[in-house]
């Protein structure tokens, strides 16, 4: 008896560690320091070729809080859609766009051509994943 | 000028829509969560194997408690029964009118999914809220459930037109049947939650609504509504099985009681083989679900799409690129469901052998069965946290106006969701801790059903062996999606 006592004292303190660790990350989450204000936006750059981002790694990665500016260049008309911060931005082909925003959200978000071609064709794009995720690291 | 000022407008609203609109891999609504960084990873993988040898050694010296689980029964006295049973009509007739502005947005609504309060209503709502409900509070479909609550109000209405005599059942529900329906039933709705292109079209989805509707009310007037409700009422089943983790349980004429957390995993006296390898496949889609989302899977999408043009999927099926994704999804999603039956029978198997072949398989699967749900209810946490409560506040804008009419019904029409309402750093702690905590339990509960399964404790630390190794494997399993980048491939047009 006094040894499943024992037992149920130790699962306790483990229960008790989780919680605690718990109750601090929800402390980091609501007390986080004001950003620093990067005066110079990070700049990345990206050509669509063949309806691909030929990158090594199409991840764009910044912190929470980051000035952030993203150029595209395409070889045709596409229409894109950065989600969670819900920014649009049509290409005309060869010319660049550039979408720029504040990251103040943490997550991670797909840059996604809803549309390629001229705005008067149906033609949807073939089955492929996001051009680019956008990874906001949380500070 | 004007004409094509006004057709670009037009084409500027239509691709909002589209935009509204992309492919989802549970149901719908997008997650934009990070994965979870390594030392996460590191830090859960490696507490959980310490923990669970730690546990094993531990329980080894401890003697099973015999006797039951404590239970706090609540609402003692009348009025407390009185007030709890107003409020539970409240709630259900609150549910039932919820239930039918459902159908009714996803037939008259606008059809678009975030516009449309059906889609929410169904994915967020009712899957994700009520599930994580139900194993965290208490049986709270057994409260709402729609389906029961409108066909009791008929009986009531029936009974009143005809003083004396009820609606009888007209048949006896068959034994045979057992709870095979809700497998089955339970089945097709994963199906539609992450394979089914309709999962987030309103009309489909009211249809689907009411086929289900049909299906059940005539169960109910076939064979009565308690037996339809035991044996086929599948989300009442599935959420019933949830349920059994949560600390507030029903008790027979004395209202609410609390007892603790997963107590309710150690009674198997219902378990039959229909509900073992329910609670076996609840396990394997929602494994799968987060699967669908991994690099590694999208690995598989795409080298279904490149299939060469004379793979079988263009000539023989004349698939298009969603239909051929779809087919490769719907084997995925049985195969894994077999996959998962396979090893926990053959873990089942290796208990038998180890205990010294004299317990059947097949009882040792249905008793040990319950112990795995609190990694999958942890998985569950993990997986659906931020949705819940990031995506979920789609819900707010939609009560205003849930056809997509312009309406402002309640004034929070124009609320707009806040994604970072749940950010990154609270969501891996979540998952994590939920994990871990998960484990624990299960090895513990695996613990207690061994030293109650087989008499000599020598035997129960032997056979308990292999279940704990599935445990470690199927929680590591759950880390190592929790750590992967979501993925997504959508189908295009």
């Amino acid at each position: 008896m006094l040894e499943s006592t024992k037992a149920a004292t130790v699962l306790c303190g483990i229960l008790l560690f989780m919680a605690s660790g718990l109750s601090l990350a929800v402390d980091a989450g609501l007390s986080s320091p004001a950003f620093a204000q990067d005066a110079a936006a990070k700049q990345f750059s990206f050509t669509i070729t063949d309806r691909k981002i030929a990158a090594a790694d199409n991840v764009v990665r910044v912190s929470q809080g980051d000035e952030v500016e993203i150029s595209l260049t395409a070889d045709e008309t596409a229409e894109l859609h950065l989600h969670g911060y819900d920014i649009l931005l049509t290409l005309t082909p060869n010319v660049p766009g550039k979408i720029r925003f504040t990251a103040v959200v943490a997550g991670r978000f797909p840059l996604e051509a809803h549309r390629f071609g001229p705005p008067a064709s149906a033609e949807r794009h073939r089955a492929s994943g996001p051009l680019l995720y956008l990874e906001v690291l949380p500070r | 000028m004007a004409a094509r000022l006004a057709s670009y407008c037009i084409a500027l609203i239509a691709f909002s829509g589209a935009a509204a609109a992309p492919a989802y891999a549970h149901g719908f609504g997008a997650r934009y969560d990070l994965p979870i960084p390594l030392s996460f990873y590191v830090f859960a993988a490696g507490t959980t194997v310490a923990l669970s040898f730690v546990m094993v050694a531990l329980l080894l010296r401890t003697t099973p408690s015999s006797g039951g689980h404590p239970l706090v029964v609540l609402m003692r006295s009348g009025w407390s029964r009185r007030v709890g049973a107003v409020l539970a009509v409240v709630a259900r007739a609150v549910a039932s009118a919820y239930f039918l502005l459902m159908i009714a947005a996803g037939l008259f609504g606008i059809q678009s999914a975030e516009r449309n309060f059906i889609v929410v209503s169904v994915w967020i709502v009712g899957w994700v809220a009520i599930s994580l409900g139900s194993a965290l509070v208490g049986d709270v479909w057994r409260l709402l459930n729609p389906w029961n609550a409108l066909f009791a109000a008929a009986e009531r209405i029936y009974l009143r037109l005809h003083p004396g005599r009820g609606l009888k059942p007209l048949a006896s529900y068959p034994a045979a049947l057992d709870r095979w329906p809700a497998l089955f039933l339970f089945v097709a709705f994963a199906w539609m939650e992450l394979v089914w292109g309709g999962r987030d079209v309103p009309a489909r989805l009211a249809q689907a609504m009411l086929a289900y509707s049909g299906m059940t009310w005539l169960g109910m007037i076939l064979f009565g509504r308690q037996a339809w409700l035991r044996g086929a009422e599948m989300f009442g089943i599935v959420f019933g099985i949830f349920a059994r983790f949560a600390p507030l349980a029903p008790v027979a004429d004395a209202g609410l009681a609390v007892r603790l957390p997963a107590s309710g995993l150690l009674d198997d006296r219902d378990t039959t083989p229909a509900i073992m390898l329910l609670v076996v496949t609840l396990l394997a889609t929602v494994t799968f679900d987060g699967l669908l989302e991994t690099p590694l899977w999208a690995r598989v999408d795409i080298a279904v799409l490149d299939a060469p043009d004379d793979s079988v999927l263009w000539t023989v099926f004349n698939f298009s690129d969603a239909g051929a994704l779809r087919f490769e999804r719907s084997i995925g999603l049985l195969l894994f469901v077999a996959l998962f039956c396979a090893a926990y029978l053959s873990i089942c198997k290796a208990m038998a052998l180890a205990a010294g072949g004299k317990y059947p398989t097949a009882a040792l699967a249905r008793r040990f069965v319950f112990t795995l749900l609190p990694i999958s209810i942890a998985y569950h946490i993990a997986h659906y946290f931020s949705y819940l409560f990031n995506g979920g506040q789609l819900v707010i804008p939609l009560l205003s106006d849930p056809f997509g009419f312009g309406w402002d019904l309640i004034g929070t029409a124009s609320y707009r969701p806040d994604i970072g309402f749940v950010g990154p750093v609270l969501q891996w702690y979540v998952a994590v801790g939920a994990i871990v905590v998960g484990h624990v339990i299960a090895v513990y509960l695996a613990h207690v059903v061994a030293l109650s399964t087989f008499v000599a404790p020598r035997v129960a630390l032997r056979s308990q062996m292999p279940i704990v190794a599935l445990m470690v494997g199927y929680t590591m399993v759950s880390l190592w999606i929790l750590s992967q980048p979501i993925v997504e491939t959508s189908p295009g047009g």
